[in-house]
């Protein structure tokens, strides 16, 4: 059985992080980045969806990118939750909603995230893989006892705090009641959760990279990973993952250009039919 | 880690370009490159001499002991770029620690130009290590860096190209065999319907795999009491109901359905098999590897019945390699590939063009066979199945 995976873009961190409303937008690469990220699994390992808000799927049906995703734009899942979530604090929770509406097995892809071979291994039966560990900088993963909770909130005592996290670009997850266990735990932990913690990412990746790994811990589940602890990982062919290359693109007009031209060459040269959607979005036009 | 840090100080003109690695294991060995480049905003060369050399002294105590694997000088020439990067191999302490790195650059005349230090160094222990986002990019925001990212420019057929049919696991043989770990050798039958499958070293067996039904034709052992040496090669006679088997100096041809073996040759096998072999299985055609862009440096390699395809892949010689830690300047197989599960890649030698890449197993690869029409390719990996896929590009 193939799983289904599935993009997330949420877009109310980006007007929460925003003193006042500027439409919603995303930067050119940003969207090839999205786009191969789509097609490529579409090509290689299967069906894809996109949860989105309202506000995203609006943008990305003027882009014209409304059937990148072979399984279509989830609106629902994203506009009528019930959770009350802190979007500055919580970015990416996004994500663990859409993960909460799923089912096993399904995978958790990042838009930044391409993956360019069939992943054969998701096949098969697992409970859960990731792309890779990571360990715990308490820069990042701050102590317990730095992090902020909601009134009344208690930590679960059969938790490791030592367990590695789990780095969630890519996640697949086969087992359904840990899959149900693990997106309840993240959402009690960020529901009504409002106090922001000094350290920027601190709350988000714990709820949803590092809850995953004490989650599977808990449970007695096997983590696999897909890149090793060890190596250069740029000498890979497998995978892709944009990340901070992103502030990069920003600040280098040079380097935007030449990321950009490759991925529409990239985009051209394998997907030819898809290649039409680059044609209706404007900010793409200095590349074509 | 790859820094290009701010010009020099007394020296503006000029940039260093550092490659060293952040978060290491004790007593690990590993890479640092020093190169320069201008300025950007220098746009005329603006030394007298057509070339500028700068020396670069390393301070690593008590992170690393190093050692520099050639003149630790780079020269800067008016063309643009340099020679090549100093390269100093890194070889991390024992003991935990961490701190900074000093590069002390001097000109030709040693005097010095200026220090750059390098920050937040880490020697850990092995146990510790659970993630290279140092190593490979991480600059201080949570998520492992970036990486891949030269994927999106490679010349790499979409992998369309080739796709998988199928394929055989240990619960396909259950019924006839236990283990598939210890696959040495294949061979696809001349109407490219039979994958024959020696498995075993000094107990070997035969398996043939019908591609058509997917099931199990025959097993037989190989159990002769003078034959102890082990497998060498097996490969179908045109008339795709024999098989011969090479163990040692001894060729031996056995009938494919029933399991039966049919005679028994003597003497120099690789002399005799090249003989009467009906197809061209030279593995390593010396003057046409080195006209393709070889992405193993120490691979092996397949080439079609024709002559027209050539798979490559990691070198088993190394496999045993696997396991051991791989860091920057370990001279492992994986040097190419750190990944386990590293690609095999499908080479069309008429048009030097590189026409797939067969990269769904999730183990490394054991054996490699292509089918005598071109159109298959058998993967047998590490993770106890063997891939079909079919290549659907000329």
């Amino acid at each position: 059985m193939r799983p289904r995976a599935f993009h997330t873009t949420w877009t109310r961190p980006y007007f929460a992080s925003k003193s006042s409303y500027v439409p919603y937008r995303e930067d050119d690469f940003a969207i090839l980045t999205m786009m191969l990220s789509a097609l490529m699994w579409r090509r290689c390992n299967g069906s894809i969806r996109m949860y989105t808000d309202v506000i995203g799927a609006d943008y990305y049906t003027r882009l014209g990118l409304i059937d990148l995703w072979n399984d279509g734009i989830d609106t629902a899942v994203l506009e009528q939750t019930q959770w009350d979530i802190n979007p500055r604090s919580f970015w990416s929770a996004g994500k663990v909603l859409s993960m909460a509406a799923e089912t096993s097995p399904c995978v958790m892809m990042d838009t930044d995230f391409i993956v360019w071979f069939p992943l054969l291994l998701l096949t098969r039966p697992h409970d859960l893989i990731v792309i890779h560990r990571e360990q715990i900088w308490e820069a990042i993963y701050v102590p317990q006892t730095a992090l902020k909770t909601a009134r009344g909130y208690t930590f679960d005592s059969n938790w490791s705090w030592e367990e590695p996290a789990c780095n969630t670009a890519f996640v697949s997850i086969g087992h359904e009641e840990f899959r149900r266990n693990y997106t309840s735990e993240a959402l009690r932990f960020m529901h009504k959760n409002a106090e922001e913690s000094p350290v920027a990412s601190a709350q988000t990746v714990f709820a949803e990279q590092r809850l995953l790994a004490m989650c599977a811990r808990k449970s007695g589940l096997t983590i696999h990973s897909l890149l090793p602890d060890s190596g250069d990982w740029n000498r890979q062919h497998q995978f892709t993952h944009l990340w901070g290359h992103k502030a990069v693109l920003r600040r280098d007009p040079i380097e935007r250009r030449t990321f950009c031209l490759q991925c529409v060459a990239r985009i051209r040269r394998d997907f030819p039919h898809e290649a039409a959607m680059l044609e209706g979005i404007a900010e793409l036009h200095p590349y074509l | 880690m790859n820094e290009t840090v701010p010009a020099l100080e007394q020296h503006v003109l000029i940039e260093p370009i550092i490659h060293y690695p952040r978060r290491t294991i004790c007593s690990h060995n590993y890479m640092m490159t020093v190169d320069v480049r201008l300025a950007e905003n220098i746009n005329d060369w603006p030394y007298a001499e057509e070339e500028y050399a700068l020396y670069c002294i390393p301070e690593t105590y008590p992170l690393f002991h190093y050692e520099a694997l050639d003149e630790p000088a780079v020269t800067l020439h008016r063309f643009g770029g340099t020679y090549g990067p100093i390269t100093f191999l890194l070889t991390a302490s024992s003991e935990p620690r961490e701190g900074s790195l000093m590069l002390r650059f001097t000109n030709g005349s040693g005097v010095p130009i200026t220090t750059v230090e390098l920050h937040d160094v880490h020697v850990v222990k092995a146990s510790s290590i659970y993630s290279t986002a140092m190593m490979s990019g991480f600059t201080g925001y949570y998520g492992g860096g970036t990486y891949g990212l030269d994927n999106i420019a490679s010349h790499r057929i979409p992998p369309e190209a080739a796709i998988l049919q199928h394929t055989i696991t240990t619960r396909n043989l259950s019924k006839s065999l236990t283990n598939i770990d210890q696959i040495q050798i294949m061979d696809f039958s001349p109407d490219g319907t039979l994958l024959a499958l020696a498995i075993g070293g000094y107990s070997a067996s035969v398996v043939l795999w019908n591609l058509t039904s997917k099931r199990v034709l025959s097993a037989f052992h190989l159990s002769h009491s003078n034959e102890r040496e082990e497998l060498s090669s097996i490969y179908f006679l045109p008339n795709g109901s024999e098989l011969i088997v090479c163990r040692g100096d001894t060729i031996s041809t056995w009938d494919v359905h029933t399991g039966s073996r049919l005679g028994i040759l003597k003497g120099n096998s690789l002399g005799t098999l090249a003989s009467f072999s009906p197809k061209n299985k030279a593995d390593n055609s010396a003057g046409i590897i080195p006209m393709l862009d070889i992405n193993y440096r120490n691979g092996e390699q397949r080439i079609s019945a024709d002559g027209t395809l050539l798979v490559e892949y990691p070198s088993s010689a190394n496999r045993d390699l696997e396991d051991a830690p791989v860091g920057w300047g370990q001279k492992t197989f994986n040097d190419e590939n750190p990944d386990e599960i590293a690609p095999a890649y499908v080479w069309n030698l008429e048009t030097r063009k590189q026409i797939a890449i067969l990269s769904g197993h999730t183990g490394a690869i054991i054996n490699l066979a292509i089918s005598p029409d071109n159109h298959l390719v058998a993967i047998a990996s590490r993770d106890a199945s063997i891939y079909i896929w079919s290549l659907n590009a000329s």
